[in-house]
């Protein structure tokens, strides 16, 4: 036994300084339509809910509060059926905060090979959607945009509780998207 | 004793948002996103005072060719505010919209070519 005990396998033909490569790209059009798929099935009379596992990569938890406070009696996420998971083989959706951290990384996108299809991802805050501040940076790997296909997109640094639950609402097709 | 809290229940009623199904409005003063009026703005200057204090440049100037444009990036923009008080004609402000989310990056994306700018 080694000395860090149980490994999880590396991700085939990925090591942690390659650029995203054509897998990703087939990765993402496989996952086109996983929106429309999984909107359809929890629109659906007793189709069921929308469960979401969150991933923390290098966020300063100001997204993490917001994210908490959607479970408040004011907000209530659970009236709509959407629920936050602590497994992601339970998820349908994945939900990425921070600027994607080079120590994050590989964690991330094992919880996404971990991830049941049709999955989708969704990018809160301005550091998960552009990199934010730390555009740029050589110590991130992000946005999340270059290693996963994202189907949402929620700015703001935080995104105010109400501006997530319209992004998770989105991602199900239950609200319209704002004309600019 | 339950009776009590039953009746604190009924007088208070629902608090819960029916965000979906009903709108809400945010407080004015809520800080949103950076809005661009169009008809104000001439992208002046090299750059403009607004793309010089944008912390996470989500303000930028793009040039191909005698091509001016402002690009506003939504998906960057920190609603800081610090473009609103360098811009010298208020053509910028922040909205209190919240409902910012969008499915793809380009729909996160204004830009803005001066109408003078074409001409010359």
């Amino acid at each position: 036994m080694s000395r860090t005990g149980f490994q999880l396998p590396l991700l085939p033909g990925r090591s942690p300084s390659e650029p995203p490569d054509t897998q990703d790209r087939t990765r993402a059009l496989e996952a086109k339509g996983a929106s429309e798929q999984v909107g359809a099935r929890v629109r659906r009379l007793f189709g069921g809910s929308f469960h979401l596992r969150h991933v923390d990569a290098g966020s300063c938890n100001a997204c993490e509060s917001e994210l908490k406070a959607l479970a408040n009696p004011y907000y209530d996420l659970h009236r709509l059926g959407i629920f936050i998971e602590p497994s992601p083989r339970h998820a349908d959706g994945l939900i990425v905060t921070g600027p994607i951290t080079l120590p994050m990384r590989e964690p991330l996108l094992r919880t996404y090979e971990a991830m049941p299809e049709p999955r989708l991802v969704i990018a809160v805050g301005t550091c998960a959607c552009t990199g934010g501040i730390f555009a740029g940076s050589e110590l991130v790997a992000g946005p999340l945009e270059r290693l996963l296909p994202v189907d949402v997109y929620i700015p703001g640094c935080p995104p105010s509780p109400l501006t997530l639950l319209h992004g998770l609402l989105l991602a199900l097709g239950r609200v319209e998207e704002a004309r600019r | 004793m339950q009776l009590t809290w039953l009746w604190r229940g009924l007088r208070t009623g629902v608090l819960t948002t029916r965000y979906p199904r009903r709108p809400e409005r945010m407080p004015d003063g809520w800080r949103g996103t950076a809005v661009l009026q169009r008809d104000q703005c001439v992208v002046e200057g090299a750059p403009p005072s607004c793309v010089t204090v944008c912390l996470p440049r989500a303000l930028s100037v793009e040039e191909t060719g005698g091509d001016r444009r402002l690009r506003l990036d939504h998906a960057a923009c920190i609603a800081c505010g610090l473009c609103v008080a360098a811009c010298p004609r208020g053509a910028l402000s922040i909205s209190n919209e919240f409902e910012l989310a969008a499915s793809s990056r380009a729909r996160l994306i204004s830009e803005h070519r001066p109408k003078g700018d074409r001409a010359a």
